[in-house]
């Protein structure tokens, strides 16, 4: 859909035959509604020529506005998004509090924190906020980690390596003379945690914090709520290396209070415990090539599972939440594991794409390296896979009956879902390398509903409502569905609430839990798309 | 002329015929004898002027006539060198390797030849003789040893005979013979990863030549897998199974395949079918066992299997995670956490040891491994790879002090 929507837009990343490991990982997209008028925008990440002392401006980042269902408009100059340089990922966050989602872009060199200032544009206060990042960073996610109202943002960086020169791994039977090389050549660099100081800046607190895990080429971030304790830890997807599972640990002093509490002033603490919870690794003990992560109550039971891309040859990894305890690699019994060997993914999510209240995952694959030449020939561009979940997290795949683009074969990256069009079903954007970026709209055919639910936090609660907890009851199981922060590849999703009603004519019952702790809970709700703001009891209807 | 000088005259004459005719019937005798037997029984793809040639070429080189295994593997070599493998093989292969001279040397570039056509059977079965032959008094070299070792290796290796790899990487450390790659190989038998599509290609390659072989079916079967082909795996892998039950590495890889696709009522159902546990399991067969034996809760058991990987693997992450997850059913909560502290040492190994096979000459990753293997406890293994980053990076002082300290008295 994107050309005839008006979004012509393909991302540059100097791919010219010297098979630079910069060059492998493309970029992100975000989805989000920058100007308060309802319909979600598109912000697509760009690159550029490289060595960066070489970038001629040509090429920017993109922000396309939403003018009426499926047409978009290029906006990113007048919104003072048009930055050149060589862009990777994207996070979407209300840092300030003010009603205006802002952005943060991260880059091989100079990550960018740009303020939403609720008039069409942006202001770059990468440097004012104290929140530059001058090591390679991939994805970002914004959360509230100390629970103080206002948000975090933690940066997931990768590799040490230079642009000039470039590190080149010579290959005399490539016709470019070369290959790409592998990630395990290099050193990894240091993730960053910034945290809010309530007041617009940001300090970098990850060695305090205990973010402190070594090895992490990190190149995927989610944070949300592993435990049910109802504090945020993070997830790190690392390439090659362990994963990073950041569990949120309190004082003692907050221990010892039997209610959940929020950490306001408290300082965060964070221990690495990937692999004590099964998250370090496959179950094979294999730290994978991990890529992007979809989070999700993939089977129903209440928490939430993750999905993680990885490798050729490898399986991607479906990580089963085992009631907060810790994970369970169900790759194979999922259904999810041995149809990804042939296979090299990226960016991925869980969707309930047809509304019965399943999470329905897609995943987009595409090598890192055009080795065609090789005697053994791995496929450079591939099809990207959608998968049915059929109940209680078992999958199969149906990529060849949803649609012509799960037919062609692509460098697929970056990935977000949200409800473009606003028909109650979601749709996908999607970055690619070497083509345009695509959207897909949902064309589904189901007489399932859903709901879709808008929330605004505050005072107490970041105004994002990144980490309310939504618990839906009255059909065959509970819907349990969470506003994380970060997620796919190098990408934002829309953070409005989906929920899948099926066959249902109202929720018996939907509870909102707000990050500060309070809740709120709706009777008999109804199809529907919803605003709810924190400490209202009123729930605010879309009329459709 | 007198009557009697005319008479003298003949006599000379006829001496003189008589002579000349002796002499040439002796020199074709020389020539017939020199030539005949071994004539008839030419290296198909020889020809009589080729042999001849080659014969007068090696007298020129070696001053003295050449004998028969002389002129064959003297055109073994020439045919080699101009890439004619065929005919090469089968003058090496004219050379028994009884031959005092050249018979083990005629299996090693019989070998090496046959590999080239990737006819690894035959290849195989070279190497093996050579190193079977050898004896202290044996006229090859020592760079003749590491090269069959090392084409053997390559050959097991690629066929996922990992157990067989050990034994041949233990006797190239013993004699020296052992190159990095060697030397990481045989520190981490399956830390290093060969489900790559260079692998595949290269057990297609062996497989196209020989698909009736067995071993190469099993591992054609278990490199499919890795690919995600398990319909065709499971084919391949029921078939073998079928053909030979009692064959261990078959079963191994059948319960791996039905293990990839969560068919736990398959795979116990092939496990009833193979004997007990012993000493001489596979490995893949030991890991299977223990996963079984994890789900069926039979946890002693299931630490039984994964600790014999570990004696002869230490490096082999799934059995510490197949550790930690039995010692978590038996709440014996410090050795879990031990096994998965051990697990996550080795998948820093792991990624190290990519960088060590790109970069061979560099000293880093070696150094960080060494770092790593102490840290987890795998003195041998780091003793090997300080020693090994050592001739790279001599004055390297972490690698000195890390020898130092696995050489006191408080190190095991």
């Amino acid at each position: 859909m994107a050309a005839s929507a008006g979004i012509q837009f393909q991302r540059e990343d100097d791919i010219r035959g010297l098979h630079r490991i910069i060059e492998s990982t493309g970029g992100g997209v975000a989805m989000l509604d920058y100007d308060g008028d309802g319909r979600l925008d598109l912000f697509f990440t760009n690159g550029c020529r490289l060595p960066l002392k070489e970038q001629t401006g040509q090429t920017v980042n993109e922000l396309y506005r939403q003018t009426a269902p499926w047409k978009f408009r290029g906006v990113g100059a007048l919104a003072g998004l048009s930055a050149s340089g060589y862009f990777q990922g994207c996070a979407v966050g209300d840092f300030d509090n003010d009603g205006f989602d802002d952005l943060y872009v991260a880059s091989f060199r100079g990550n960018r924190l740009y303020r939403n200032q609720g008039d069409g544009t942006f202001e770059d206060l990468t440097q004012a906020t104290n929140t530059a990042v001058g090591v390679w960073s991939t994805s970002a996610a914004w959360a509230d980690v100390n629970g103080d109202g206002h948000l975090d943002l933690y940066v997931a960086t990768y590799l040490k390596t230079s642009d000039d020169p470039p590190e080149l791994c010579p290959e005399p039977a490539s016709p470019d003379g070369y290959q790409q090389c592998p990630p395990t050549m290099f050193h990894a660099e240091d993730d960053v945690l910034f945290l809010s100081d309530g007041a617009g800046g940001f300090e970098n607190v990850a060695p305090e914090a205990g973010i402190t895990g070594v090895d992490g080429k990190g190149l995927g971030v989610v944070i949300f709520d592993v435990d049910g304790d109802h504090r945020p830890d993070v997830f790190v997807a690392n390439d090659g290396t362990a994963n990073f599972l950041y569990m949120n640990r309190i004082s003692e002093a907050t221990a010892a209070s039997s209610a959940p509490v929020a950490l306001a002033g408290v300082t965060p603490t964070f221990s690495d415990e990937a692999a004590l919870r099964g998250a370090a690794t496959d179950e094979q003990g294999v730290a994978q090539a991990c890529m992007g992560i979809a989070h999700g109550d993939a089977d129903g039971d209440g928490w939430i599972d993750l999905f993680v891309t990885n490798f050729l040859a490898e399986t991607n990894t479906f990580y089963r939440n085992a009631d907060g305890a810790g994970f369970v690699d169900l790759s194979r019994a999922s259904g999810l594991g041995p149809p990804s060997r042939p296979y090299l993914a990226f960016g991925t999510e869980f969707l309930d794409v047809d509304n019965n209240g399943w999470l329905d995952l897609f995943i987009a694959n595409g090598h890192v390296d055009d080795q065609r030449w090789h005697p053994a020939r791995p496929a450079y561009a591939m099809r990207p896979q959608f998968f049915r979940n059929s109940g209680g997290g078992r999958f199969a795949e149906v990529s060849q009956w949803s649609g012509d683009y799960f037919h062609q074969e692509w460098l697929g990256r970056g990935v977000a879902v949200g409800d473009l069009d606003g028909d109650g079903d979601l749709d996908l954007a999607i970055s690619h390398q070497m083509a345009p970026s695509e959207l897909l709209r949902n064309d589904t055919q189901t007489t399932n509903a859903s709901i879709v639910l808008r929330l605004i936090g505050g005072p107490a609660s970041n105004r994002s409502a990144i980490h309310a907890r939504v618990e839906a009851s009255g059909g065959a199981f509970p819907l349990v569905r969470e506003i994380v922060g970060g997620g796919s590849y190098q990408s934002a999703s829309d953070r409005k609430i989906h929920l899948g009603c099926g066959s249902l004519k109202t929720f018996q019952q939907v509870s909102i839990r707000w990050p500060s702790g309070m809740t709120h809970t709706v009777n008999n709700m109804a199809p529907g798309v919803y605003t709810v703001r924190e400490g209202d009891n009123v729930l605010w209807r879309q009329i459709q | 002329m007198t009557p009697v000088a005319v008479q003298r005259k003949k006599t000379i004459l006829i001496f003189g015929c008589v002579f000349v005719t002796a002499s040439l019937a002796a020199a074709s005798l020389l020539a017939w004898r020199r030539f005949s037997q071994p004539v008839r029984d030419l290296p198909q793809g020889v020809s009589v002027e080729d042999f001849a040639h080659a014969a007068v070429q090696w007298e020129a080189a070696y001053g003295r006539p050449a004998q028969r295994s002389d002129t064959l593997v003297w055109l073994g070599d020439a045919f080699a060198k101009k890439g004619e493998l065929t005919t090469a093989i089968a003058c090496y292969d004219a050379t028994p390797s009884s031959d005092p001279w050249y018979g083990l040397a005629a299996r090693l570039e019989q070998a090496k030849a046959l590999a080239q056509l990737k006819r690894a059977r035959e290849a195989e079965e070279n190497l093996r003789e050579f190193i079977a032959g050898l004896k202290p008094d044996s006229r090859v070299t020592t760079q003749q040893v590491a090269e069959a070792l090392d084409l053997l290796r390559h050959l097991l290796e690629v066929q996922l005979r990992f157990e067989e790899r050990v034994d041949i990487l233990r006797v190239m450390h013993a004699i020296g013979a052992a190159g990095p790659f060697d030397t990481l190989a045989y520190c981490f038998p399956t830390a290093l990863r060969w489900n790559g599509p260079e692998a595949v290609h290269w057990l297609e390659e062996f497989w196209r030549q020989d698909p009736t072989n067995f071993r190469l079916r099993v591992a054609l079967g278990r490199y499919r897998m890795g690919e995600g082909r398990l319909d065709e795996a499971q084919t391949i892998l029921v078939k073998c199974f079928h053909e030979r039950p009692a064959d261990l590495h078959a079963g191994a890889a059948l319960l791996a395949c039905y293990y990839e696709q969560d068919d736990w009522e398959n795979l116990q159902a092939i496990l009833k079918k193979l004997p007990g546990r012993s000493s001489s399991d596979p490995w893949l067969l030991l890991r299977m066992r223990g996963h079984v034996h994890n789900r069926n809760g039979n946890h002693e058991e299931a630490l039984a299997c994964f600790q014999q990987v570990l004696n002869a693997d230490p490096a082999n992450a799934e059995s510490y995670q197949g550790v930690a997850q039995a010692c978590s059913a038996l709440g014996r909560e410090a050795e879990r956490v031990e096994a998965l502290r051990k697990m996550q040492g080795v998948t820093r190994i792991q990624n190290r040891l990519g960088w060590a096979t790109t970069r061979p000459d560099d000293p880093t990753p070696l150094v960080e491994i060494a770092v790593v293997c102490q840290e987890i406890g795998l003195f041998d293994q780091a003793r090997l790879i300080a020693q090994l980053a050592l001739t790279l990076d001599p004055g390297n002082a972490k690698m000195q002090a890390l020898l130092t300290d696995l050489e006191s008295p408080a190190q095991p």
